[in-house]
C-alpha cells in the first residue's frame, strides 16, 4: 500500500515518541505546520527534508519513496516493541460492505489462549477456524509483523490478521 | 472506556468507569449473569474470567484510549469501542 508522507511523518513522530510541538520546536517551525504535514494537507519545505530526517534517524530518500513497504517484516530484538504495547487487528470486510475491526491488545489475547480460552473472534469465525492463534503469536514473539493472515471466503469476505 | 454509537446522524457516548467493572466483583457478576447467557462462554471459570479482567485492565494500561472493537456498516452507522 503506498503511503502518503504526511503519514511517514506521522508514524516516525509516534515511533520516537516525539510531540508535534517538540518536532515544531526542533525543526524551528509552527506546531499547525507539522500538523498539515501529517494530515497532508501541505508538504515541509525542502529546506527542511535534511532536518526531518536527522530528526528521524532515516534518510531524505526513504521520506520521499514511494515504494510500498513490505506487509509482513521480522524485527530485529532491538527494534521490537514491548508485548504489552502490542495490537492484535481481526479485520473483517464482507462482501455486503459491513466492516469490522477488532484490535485486541496482544497482552489480552495471552491472557486469554493461557487461561485456556478461545477467542470467538477466531474460533467463530469460519474462515478462521483453522488458524491457530498460540502459533502466530509464537511467530510475533520471534519478531514477525504485519499481515501474518489473509483469508478470503467463496462468498467474497476478506478477513485479515495484522499485528503491529 | 468509552462506547460511541453513530447512527440515523446522531453520536452517542457512553463512558464506563473501567475500574468499576473490571474488579473481582465485575468477575463474580459476569460469572453469574453473562456467561450462562452466552453458548461460546459457557465452560469460563471464575478464575479465567478474573485473570482476563486483569490482563484487559494490564492492556488498558498501556494502550488506553486505543479503539478496541469498530463496526462499521454498509449504511453507515457505526459503533466503536475505546480502551
Amino acid at each position: 500500500m503506498e503511503q502518503s508522507l504526511g503519514k511517514k511523518l506521522f508514524a516516525l513522530r509516534r515511533e520516537h515518541g516525539l510531540t508535534q510541538d517538540t518536532v515544531a520546536e526542533r525543526l524551528g517551525v509552527s506546531p499547525q505546520a507539522v500538523s498539515k504535514w501529517e494530515n497532508d494537507s501541505s508538504c515541509p519545505d525542502v529546506m527542511l527534508l535534511p532536518q526531518i530526517a536527522q530528526l528521524y534517524n532515516t534518510t531524505i530518500d526513504a521520506l520521499l519513496n514511494n515504494n510500498p513497504e513490505p506487509e509482513v517484516a521480522i524485527l530485529p530484538a532491538e527494534k521490537r516493541k514491548n508485548t504489552d504495547d502490542m495490537i492484535l487487528h481481526i479485520i473483517v470486510n464482507s462482501s455486503n460492505g459491513d466492516k469490522v475491526r477488532v484490535n485486541l491488545p496482544l497482552v489480552l489475547v495471552k491472557t486469554a489462549l493461557e487461561v485456556g480460552l478461545s477467542l470467538p473472534q477466531v474460533a467463530g469465525n469460519p474462515n478462521l477456524q483453522n488458524i491457530d492463534l498460540e502459533k502466530v503469536l509464537l511467530l510475533v514473539d520471534r519478531g514477525l509483523i504485519g499481515k501474518l493472515v489473509e483469508v478470503e471466503s467463496a462468498n467474497g469476505d476478506i478477513v485479515e490478521i495484522v499485528v503491529e | 472506556m468509552q462506547i460511541h454509537v453513530n447512527a440515523n446522524g446522531r453520536n452517542i457516548y457512553i463512558p464506563i468507569p473501567t475500574h468499576l467493572v473490571f474488579n473481582s466483583l465485575g468477575a463474580l457478576l459476569v460469572q453469574k449473569f453473562v456467561v450462562p447467557q452466552v453458548d461460546s462462554l459457557s465452560e469460563m471459570t471464575y478464575a479465567q474470567t478474573r485473570t482476563l479482567m486483569r490482563g484487559f485492565c494490564r492492556a488498558r494500561r498501556h494502550l488506553k484510549g486505543q479503539p478496541l472493537v469498530d463496526v462499521e456498516s454498509a449504511n453507515g452507522e457505526k459503533v466503536q469501542i475505546f480502551l
